[in-house]
């Protein structure tokens, strides 16, 4: 329902466009600053032995340096029966630990920085995910698309009775195509137990023949989905007529010392299958 | 006692001279001259002789707005400004010294005049006109449906009569017995080479206790500039004081810091809840088929009750009793033709109206496909019989019909919205002092989405989606007049809600069959019961005071969640289901609304005003958006969403000066709103069977000051107005429970708006708007998630998008008509944002396109170049 009400405000907005000559131009707006919040963003996969937290600084909205690195934090993942798994720097800001996930098992993220703030996360059950069916690159032109080139298509069937929420990533030559469009979150409220033949995602620049095309499936929550899309949401442009107010996304990791300084980010748990597949092959 | 004078009667009826009549025209040799001067020039010019007593005041000093006029024209302003009136027998007008009472009979008794004040050539009846008796110094105004009535001990009296457009009458009327007294009043046409438009009212906007209110006249509206050639009422009252917009195609206004939803809107009585066509660039109402138009900001009489901020009340044309008519016009964006005439002559008239946007038919010629397979276009349709069964019933029927239609474009999308109403009102005098009005309504607002996806998601493929809201009304209006210094007001009312939040019907291509999903109906019934008295004190005091009850009941056929705790949020989940049946009430709300107001003049020029009014609001819209769509939601208060309730004061001081050539008004207002609905940030609101655990109630208030100088005499005619003013939220759970400034919040808004007449066929407007920027969330910061830039965000509307600020420019071309011919034209030629500013339409906050790590704020506008214009308007 979200995505329909994202895709008919942006249809409107486009009409608007279409109909009158619209111009944008760059200004200069006040803005008011805010503090600098901890930055999380770690996952706990079951298809590889090392997990990473990277921990990083918020900074001023016009600021155009690259993030900075929150350094010699004690950074640690607690599952649902108390067994503990530390971590440690590796790079500055980021923290790595040697542990697989399971599916069925639930984590918990601690993070006590170096100026004694505490950072918990949410539990975060690590579920099973659907097998990949198949997956295929496929040609498609234009009118269709706009840029002329090969696309994922893939297969998976839904397990039924279980509320089920998906993520895919794709990789096109082991590069994880990471632009704010290339998210894509799924739940199966309207095909639980359902085959899916032909899903496919116009990404933001297609593959050449020759490429590679991997894709993931990842098996997420609800409160990962949410993340996810606000994520989106934030940074397709907010502030038009129609577009909500912008809701300040946070994630899930709270501050247990101080509730004013909450953090952001996410931490999850995912299961993952993959499958690749040359494109014109 | 000085012996009256008189200068001989001489019989010129040797001379063949044609018979001398009052509206021969004179031309006086200065604007400003002594009585005295002006009879000299009077009867120079003239074939009258002037007879008149040294007693009169010879040596004051007259002021007109021209020096041409009819004779009638002279004498008619000295006789109403000073204790003078005048008789003409055959050749001779005689002056006398008014008289201060009138001759009292033996029956001490009072008898009453009343009637129906009417245009002579349409038999339209006229709102709010004029009737005023000279020698009692006492008067009224007809009400919406033009009656009047007047009670007075019985004489002979100079009744006058006035309205806005019309040549100002003068009847000497002997009343001995109670009678009827309609009376048809002449349009003012253009007389002379130099023209002046409208006259100044006999009783100006000083002297009446309204305060807070706006009458704008379809006239002025329709010489007003307008885009695309489109005349339109909404952005009329836009340029008045108190009333502002969020943004340029945004739909609705903003009445003293009230949202679109606190304005009731009738048109014919009946409730409109969407007041624009393409989301706003255009407004529902046709001004061919509009005769009056009345904006109260404050002071709200009882009789008005369910929305907080403003009445917004229309009435339609009744259609031309004497002889059928045609008025149109063809225009860039749309065209429109109404059809009037009797079905029996002076009894009974019809009049259609109907209006239809072509724009999409230019988009056909693009070559992007995304842009030739657009299909927007509007249309209204305004219908109207009326009859008049006998001299105490009349019966009229209204019909109002109205759509929006989006598709094409993107993945089949077709939206559909828009309003149907449909009014029958019967007036009936039970007698010449109570006028009583029946109405029953029917209204209805919803809104079609159909779409058809293929792709993304290969589960979904078509979905019809539905919402809106219905209501049926009945009402009952009473006004009694039991003298000339008081009148009463009472009346109840009924409406019967429909409320349809939303059904979906789902199809896919592997199930043919249709999955839907259907949010529950709410119903509701909202009454309302009110008297109003308004009474004058002597010479100076005008009191208003009224009370309305007004009640609210929720009801089946319902199924209702209960939360955990009681309260419905998101962390609290549903514990139960309760089951309502039909007409079962959920819950039950009610309260009175004390509505009290007071004009004290100091004398003709110069008035203070005060008001206070309570009113309750039962349904509100919600909208998570800054400016509404249509697809927002009308929400009934329910066990979990309380009324809204506002309390206004305003006071207020209004001055004439020149002669009621200039009028001045300045007003301060404070109102305090609350259980305002807003919802949390990130608020899921469509399709959400949990909709009260998105919602918020907070509270609100606004205040300002109003600053308005019109000129309604000479050539140059228009207003100025500078609105300075504030308006704000406070909410628990947004903007760290502080007060935070609404989204409409524009603390500077001046407006003026010009007309200056060139010669008798052109006719030059201007308007200029300047508002301060609206108030937009910009982010607080920004951090990296996965390589994505993303904003982030703590207060809510902490900055502002530039200012906005507009100049356009049109004229008006209307040659006279051909001599015996009945067909009229006129072409109206206008430019839209002369200077081209870009005003912002909307501030984005995003990372820049080349190099996503560098984040800008950019403007979009719209309507960024200058817009010309061109309509050709007739007249059968």
């Amino acid at each position: 329902m979200k995505k329909l009400t994202i895709k008919l405000y942006h249809f409107l907005g486009l009409l608007i466009l279409i109909l009158f000559s619209a111009c944008e131009d760059v200004i200069i707006v006040e803005a008011p600053e805010g503090a600098a919040r901890l930055v999380v963003e770690g996952w706990v996969y079951d298809d590889r032995d090392a997990q990473t937290v990277l921990l990083t600084s918020s900074a001023p909205y016009f600021d155009t340096q690259s993030p900075s690195p929150e350094t010699s934090a004690q950074v640690s993942v607690t599952t649902q029966n108390g067994e503990v798994f530390a971590y440690t720097e590796t790079t500055p800001g980021l923290y790595q630990a040697d542990f697989r996930g399971s599916p069925g098992e639930r984590y918990t993220l601690t993070i006590e920085t170096s100026d004694g703030q505490r950072y918990q996360s949410t539990p975060q059950l690590l579920s099973p995910v659907a097998p990949l069916d198949s997956v295929y690159a496929v040609f498609k032109e234009s009118p269709e698309v706009e840029d002329e080139g090969y696309y994922p298509v893939w297969d998976f069937t839904d397990p039924e009775g279980s509320e089920d929420f998906y993520r895919w990533k794709f990789y096109i030559n082991d590069t994880l195509q990471n632009l704010a469009q290339d998210i894509l979150t799924f739940s199966d409220e309207f095909i639980d137990g359902d085959e899916i033949n032909g899903a496919e995602f116009i990404l933001e620049r297609p593959l050449e023949e020759g490429d590679i095309l991997t894709v993931e499936q990842l098996s997420i929550n609800e409160e990962a989905q949410d993340f996810l899309n606000r994520i989106q949401q934030l940074t397709s442009g907010v502030g038009g007529l129609f577009d909500t107010p912008p809701d300040p996304v946070r994630g899930n990791i709270t501050n247990t010392t101080d509730e004013e300084n909450y953090a952001l980010g996410f931490f999850g748990a995912s299961s993952v299958v993959q499958e690749s597949v040359v494109a014109g092959e | 006692m000085k012996s009256l004078v008189f200068v001989a009667l001489t019989y010129f009826t040797l001379f063949s001279q044609a018979p001398e009549s009052l509206d021969r025209e004179v031309t006086l040799s200065q604007p400003t001259l002594t009585i005295k001067e002006l009879l000299q020039e009077l009867d120079r010019q003239s074939g009258y002789t002037f007879s008149y007593s040294n007693r009169l005041p010879l040596q004051k000093k007259v002021s007109f707005g021209k020096k041409k006029g009819s004779m009638r024209y002279f004498l008619d302003k000295i006789s109403r400004d000073y204790p003078i009136q005048y008789k003409t027998v055959n050749e001779k007008i005689l002056l006398l010294r008014e008289k201060k009472k009138a001759p009292v009979k033996m029956r001490q008794e009072k008898v009453t005049i009343s009637g129906y004040i009417t245009d002579a050539a349409t038999g339209e009846e006229l709102i709010g006109a004029t009737v005023y008796i000279q020698e009692l110094e006492i008067g009224t105004v007809t009400n919406v449906y033009g009656y009047y009535s007047l009670s007075v001990p019985p004489g002979e009296y100079t009744v006058g009569l006035s309205y806005i457009g019309y040549q100002r009458q003068s009847l000497t009327v002997p009343i001995e017995e109670s009678q009827t007294l309609n009376v048809e009043m002449n349009s003012e046409e253009v007389q002379l080479e130099e023209i002046i438009v409208t006259a100044a009212e006999v009783v100006p906007e000083v002297q009446e206790i309204e305060m807070s209110t706006a009458k704008v006249d379809i006239q002025t509206i329709q010489k007003m500039p307008a885009l695309l050639g489109e005349v339109d009422v909404i952005r009329s009252i836009q340029l008045l004081p108190g009333v502002s917009t969020v943004g340029e195609g945004a739909p609705g206004f903003n009445v003293r810091g009230g949202s679109i939803d606190q304005n009731l809107i009738l048109l014919d009585e009946a409730p409109v809840f969407s007041s624009s066509h393409l989301l706003g660039f255009f407004s529902v109402f046709n001004p061919d088929a509009i005769k009056d138009i009345k904006l109260y900001k404050g002071g709200i009489p009882a009789r008005y009750g369910g929305r907080l901020s403003s009445v917004l009340d229309v009435r339609q044309k009744e259609g031309n009793t004497k002889r059928f008519g045609l008025e149109g016009g063809i225009g860039l964006i749309s065209s429109r033709l109404l059809v009037e005439g009797p079905i029996q002559k002076d009894k009974s008239s019809f009049m259609v109206a109907g209006r239809r946007s072509y724009g999409d038919l230019f988009l056909r010629l693009s070559n992007n496909e995304d842009i030739n397979n657009t299909i927007v276009y509007f249309y209204d349709l305004n219908t109207k019989v009326n009859y008049k069964l006998n001299d105490r019933n009349r019966i009229y029927l209204s019909g109002y019909f109205g759509r929006d239609v989006f598709g094409g474009a993107v993945e089949n999308l077709r939206f559909d919205w828009g309003n149907r109403t449909g009014t029958l009102r019967w007036n009936h005098l039970f007698n010449d002092k109570l006028f009583s009005n029946f109405t029953a309504i029917y209204s209805d607002y919803n809104y079609q989405l159909a779409f058809a996806d293929e792709g993304t998601d290969a589960t979904l493929e078509e979905f019809e989606w539905q919402s809106g809201v219905t209501n049926r009304n009945l009402q009952a209006d009473f006004t009694y007049f039991p003298s000339p210094s008081s009148t009463i007001d009472f009346g109840v009312s009924g409406i019967f809600y429909d409320f349809n939040p939303g059904s979906v019907k789902i199809r896919t291509s592997d199930e043919p069959a249709e999955f839907p999903l259907d949010l529950d109906e709410e119903h509701a019934i909202e009454a309302a019961a009110y008297f109003n008295h308004e009474k004058k004190f002597g010479d100076r005091v005008t009191v208003q005071y009224g009370l309305r009850y007004s009640a609210f009941a929720n009801v089946g056929r319902r199924d209702v969640f209960e939360y955990q705790n009681g309260i419905p949020s998101p962390d609290n989940p549903v514990t139960d289901t309760v089951s309502y049946g039909a007409g079962e009430v959920i819950k039950f709300y009610d309260g009175w609304e004390p509505r009290f107001s007071i004009n004290y003049s100091l004398n003709e020029q110069t008035a203070f005003k005060a008001s206070y009014n309570r009113l309750f609001q039962y349904i509100q819209l919600v909208s998570n958006t800054t400016a509404a769509t249509p697809i927002d939601i009308w929400t009934p208060a329910n066990q979990y969403i309380r009324p809204a309730i506002v309390d206004q004061v305003a006071l207020g001081y209004f001055r004439n000066f020149r002669q009621n050539t200039f009028e001045f008004s300045a007003e301060v207002y404070y109102k305090n709103f609350q259980d305002l609905i807003d919802f949390r940030n990130g608020a899921e609101l469509i399709l959400n069977e949990t909709l009260e655990t998105e919602l918020l109630s907070g509270k609100g208030r606004a205040y300002g000051l109003e600053l308005l100088l019109k000129k309604r005499e000479g050539r140059w005619t228009g207003w100025l107005s500078y609105t300075l003013a504030r308006t704000e939220r406070q909410v628990d759970g947004i903007n760290n429970n502080e007060y935070y400034p609404s989204n409409f919040d524009k603390p500077h808004d001046v407006s003026l708006v010009l007309n200056y007449t060139i010669t008798k066929k052109w006719n030059a407007s201007a308007n200029f708007a300047y508002m301060t920027g609206r108030p937009t969330t910009p982010p607080s910061g920004r951090f990296v998630y996965e390589g994505i830039v993303v904003p982030d965000y703590t207060s809510r509307n902490g900055a502002r998008t530039p200012d906005y600020h507009r100049l356009d420019l049109s004229v008006n071309y209307e040659p006279p008509p051909k001599p015996g011919r009945r067909w009229r034209n006129s072409w109206n030629f206008g430019v839209y944002n002369v200077y081209a500013r870009r005003n912002p339409y909307s501030v984005f906050f995003r990372p820049n396109a080349e190099n996503p790590a560098i984040t800008e704020a950019v403007q979009l506008s719209i309507f960024a170049n200058i817009i010309p214009s061109v309509t050709y308007n007739f007249t059968f």
